[in-house]
C-alpha cells in the first residue's frame, strides 16, 4: 500500500471511530426517548 | 493481469471463491427466510415480503462487514489474503445483495400509493420528522448511491481509463457508505425493534472494524526504519536472516517502501508498491523467476522492475551493494524499468 494510502486509512479510522460511536449513542438514546 | 480488456480473467481460484460466495449468499437468504417463517408462524408472524427485505437488508450489512475486515486482516495475518484476491467479486456481490433490499423496499413502501414508488420512500420523512422519526431511508439512498459508483467501477479497465488516483479515492468512499449504512441501521430498523440484539450486533461491527484497522495501521507504523549508513547509503540490514525467493521490506524515510528481494546468490531492490493496486510486493515470493504479488498475481522481473512480456507493466527499481555482512541500499529511486546490477551474497551466505 502506498504511503499516502496508509495516512488516509489511519486518519479516517481515527475520525470515523468516535463518529461512529457518537452517532450509535444518539441512535440509542433516541430509541429510549 | 491484463493487456486488453476481458469482463473477467476466470481462474481456478476465482471461480472457487465465487462458487462459495455465490453459495453462501443463497444459503443465507433461505436459512433467514425458512428461520422466520419457523420462529415467527402465520398468524402473527411476518409476511414474504418482509422477511426478504430483512433477509437482503441483514445479508448486505454481514457482507460489507466481511468486506471491510478483509484488508486489515490481510494486514495482520498473510493467511487471510487469499481472500484479497477477489475481493471485487465480494464487493460486487454486495452491491446486488443491497439493490435487491432497496428494490423491494422500494415497491413494498411506496408501490401502493399515487406517488412514483422511489419519491414515496425518500420524500415521506418530510412528515415522519413531525413526528420524531429520522430520514433513515436518504441515508440508505447516499450509501447505494456510493456502493452504485463502486460496483460499476470495479474492473481494472476504470482504474486504467480513471488514473489510480482517483480511482482510489473513488473507492475509499466505502468508508462514508459504511458510516451511512451504519446510520441508516441506527435510525431505522433498530428504532422499531425491542430486542437488544441489533444495537449489540451493530455496536460490535462498528468497533470490530475500528479495532482492526486501527490495530493493522499500528502494526505498519512500527516497521523497521533503515538507518543512514555514509552519503548516499542506507543500512537494510544484515544479509544473514534472508530467504531464498522472499523478500525484507525497508521503511525510507519520506518515500515509499521498498522490497529487497534473494534470488540465490544475487540481491535485487525493487519499489514494494505494485504498479497495479499498489499492492506489497515485499510480501510475495518469486514465482517462475518473477516478483509476485500476493493481492493479484501482477508480475515483474527483479533485475529491471518490467512484467515479463507481453506485460507493460513497471516498477522502480534501487541500487544495492553488499559491505561488511549488512545489504546498503541507494534510496534514490531509477526510473520504472531501469536494468540493476544484483547485488552478490556473500559465498558463506549462500
Amino acid at each position: 500500500m502506498k504511503r499516502a494510502h496508509r495516512r488516509a486509512h489511519l486518519l479516517i479510522w481515527l475520525l470515523l471511530t468516535p463518529a461512529l460511536l457518537a452517532g450509535l449513542a444518539w441512535a440509542w438514546i433516541h430509541r429510549l426517548a | 493481469m491484463t493487456n486488453a480488456y476481458t469482463s473477467v480473467q476466470w481462474n481456478h481460484h476465482k471461480k472457487v471463491y465465487d462458487l462459495i460466495l455465490a453459495g453462501g449468499i443463497v444459503a443465507y437468504l433461505l436459512l433467514f427466510y425458512l428461520g422466520g417463517k419457523l420462529f415467527f408462524p402465520a398468524p402473527g408472524g411476518f409476511s414474504d415480503e418482509i422477511l426478504l427485505i430483512r433477509a437482503f437488508a441483514t445479508c448486505a450489512v454481514i457482507l460489507l462487514h466481511v468486506l471491510l475486515a478483509i484488508g486489515p486482516l490481510a494486514r495482520l495475518d498473510a493467511r487471510f489474503a487469499p481472500l484479497l484476491y477477489n475481493r471485487r467479486h465480494l464487493g460486487v456481490s454486495f452491491f446486488l445483495v443491497a439493490l435487491a433490499h432497496v428494490i423491494l423496499v422500494t415497491a413494498f413502501y411506496g408501490g401502493f400509493g399515487v406517488q412514483p414508488a422511489p419519491e414515496a420512500v425518500l420524500a415521506g420523512y418530510p412528515a415522519a420528522l413531525r413526528t420524531g422519526a429520522m430520514p433513515f431511508e436518504v441515508l440508505g439512498f447516499f450509501a447505494l448511491l456510493i456502493f452504485f459508483l463502486m460496483a460499476s467501477t470495479s474492473h481494472d479497465f476504470w482504474l486504467a481509463n480513471l488514473g489510480s488516483g482517483l480511482w482510489k479515492a473513488l473507492h475509499m468512499l466505502v468508508y462514508a457508505g459504511y458510516a451511512l449504512v451504519v446510520m441508516h441501521v441506527a435510525l431505522g430498523a433498530m428504532q422499531d425493534q425491542t430486542s437488544k440484539v441489533f444495537p449489540v450486533l451493530l455496536f460490535l461491527g462498528a468497533t470490530g472494524l475500528a479495532t482492526l484497522h486501527l490495530a493493522a495501521g499500528l502494526r505498519e507504523a512500527r516497521r523497521h526504519r533503515a538507518q543512514p549508513a555514509g552519503e548516499d547509503w542506507l543500512d537494510a540490514g544484515p544479509v544473514a536472516g534472508l530467504r531464498d525467493g522472499h523478500a525484507r521490506v525497508i521503511e525510507v524515510p519520506n518515500s515509499e517502501r521498498v522490497a529487497i528481494f534473494r534470488v540465490g546468490a544475487n540481491l535485487h531492490a525493487v519499489s514494494n508498491v505494485c504498479s497495479h493496486q499498489a499492492g506489497p510486493l515485499g510480501e510475495g515470493r518469486i514465482v517462475d523467476g518473477c516478483i509476485t504479488c500476493p493481492w493479484h498475481g501482477y508480475q515483474f522481473l527483479p533485475h529491471n522492475g518490467q512484467s515479463p512480456p507481453p506485460y507493460t507493466e513497471k516498477i522502480p527499481t534501487y541500487r544495492l551493494r553488499v559491505a561488511g555482512g549488512r545489504i546498503l541500499l541507494n534510496p534514490r529511486p531509477l526510473p520504472p524499468g531501469t536494468a540493476v546490477e544484483p547485488a552478490q551474497l556473500p559465498l558463506e551466505s549462500v
